[in-house]
């Protein structure tokens, strides 16, 4: 050790008596445990968890409304019963993609493997889970509009072309502000991280985001499920539009 | 598995080293508090995972330097420096050894997460193996980077010494 390092340390070991508020008791420590986490990690968790019951709300209004046209006009009814079909695997999806998260969600792995984990989390189960989360939005205003329409006239009326243009123009702002709002928020936690695997050592970003595009190809099969969801749900809105007199 | 009563003990013994985490890592006195819960709350919900191959301390510090590393605010990206402040504690403490702690803090603050952690464990007397077990990189990656560490500290707790006197 060096005069340099020497000095460092002697430098460092005087720091502990300038420490403040260093003396918690337990009973403040165990405060501290119940109290609610501010991290990225809670964040992701809670958007999931959210979405999943916000899927699940519009899953039983897509039934309900199922329930409601289904005398007067099925053909309302059978695209509400395709709109279930779409929603459940959505709400299945983000559901592994929580049970996956916990699995990452350990801190008491080294930092390298934390970092890459999470990386890789973000990049390829938390990206196709912000589009599933986008999607919600277009539930929203379906399932929303037949139960409005069934209240309001007792059945799918025909609506003008302002009309259409307004509601559309809603829907469209939400499915945007949505996404990208998550998307902003992830592409800054990915950022952050990717800085720090580089500080950790100039070759490992390279190596990690490597691994991740094997398992991005891995993960294929999930994927073209995925688009095929987003595909169908396109079509329901398609027709029901055309339903609607676009 | 302990109850939270004794896991709070726990760290109670041990809380130094999350002090140490948040004087390095965060700035001013209420986001240091802040630091401080989440890690505790950490603690608590890694314990679980907790094997007993490593030392108390070293997970704690893996734990600590993980929520310390991936806590970041959108708009707090490169706090200044805040002074320290007197504590009971150090009324005694001559003005001089003050100062001294402060410039290297200062410095420190200017490292990035990683290279904060990796200057940290060795101040605290860490050996290359422990740093790069907690750090998940190698041995010759932690003396490599130390080097550098070392001499960038250097240059800044030099450069702040100048810009006070």
């Amino acid at each position: 050790m060096n005069d340099n390092d020497k000095k460092l340390k002697a430098m460092w070991n005087k720091a502990e008596n300038f420490m403040e508020g260093s003396g918690y008791e337990s009973e403040t420590i165990e405060r501290f445990m119940s109290k609610r986490s501010n991290s990225i990690a809670d964040k992701i968790r809670k958007t999931l968890q959210i979405d999943i019951a916000l899927k699940f709300l519009f899953a039983v209004i897509f039934t309900l409304d199922t329930a409601l046209y289904f005398k007067i006009q099925p053909k309302v009814a059978w695209i509400c019963i395709t709109a279930i079909i779409i929603v459940i695997p959505l709400i299945m999806f983000e559901f592994r993609v929580i049970s996956r998260f916990n699995r990452i969600s350990d801190y008491g792995m080294n930092t390298k493997e934390k970092l890459s984990k999470m990386l890789a989390f973000l990049k390829n189960d938390f990206l196709t889970a912000v589009l599933s989360i986008t999607t919600t939005y277009l539930f929203l205003y379906i399932s929303g509009l037949l139960l409005y329409f069934f209240v309001t006239y007792g059945q799918l009326r025909r609506l003008g072309n302002m009309d259409i243009f307004v509601f559309s123009t809603l829907a469209l702002i939400g499915i945007f502000i949505s996404f990208t709002s998550n998307y902003a928020q992830v592409r800054y936690q990915i950022k952050h991280i990717e800085t720090c695997l580089s500080d950790l050592n100039d070759n490992l970003l390279e190596i990690v985001t490597s691994n991740i595009e094997i398992q991005r190809k891995h993960d294929k099969t999930t994927k073209m499920l995925f688009g095929l969801v987003l595909i169908f749900g396109f079509i329901v809105l398609i027709v029901i539009l055309k339903k609607l007199g676009f | 598995m302990p109850n939270r009563k004794a896991f709070s003990e726990l760290i109670e013994n041990h809380q130094a080293i999350i002090h140490k985490v948040t004087m390095v890592y965060a700035n001013g006195r209420a986001n240091r508090e802040d630091l401080f819960q989440e890690i505790c709350l950490q603690l608590w919900k890694s314990y679980p995972n907790f094997r007993e191959e490593a030392k108390f301390t070293t997970w704690m510090y893996r734990v600590a330097l993980n929520t310390a590393i991936n806590t970041i605010r959108r708009n707090n990206k490169t706090p200044s420096f805040e002074p320290l402040k007197d504590t009971d504690r150090t009324a005694d403490d001559s003005q001089n050894e003050k100062d001294q702690v402060q410039t290297l803090y200062m410095a420190i603050s200017k490292l990035n997460r990683i290279d904060k952690a990796i200057i940290l464990l060795w101040l605290e007397e860490k050996n290359y193996e422990e740093i790069a077990s907690i750090m998940g990189t190698s041995k010759t990656n932690v003396s490599v980077k130390l080097v550098r560490i070392k001499r960038k500290l250097e240059e800044l707790v030099s450069n702040t010494v100048k810009q006070e006197s």
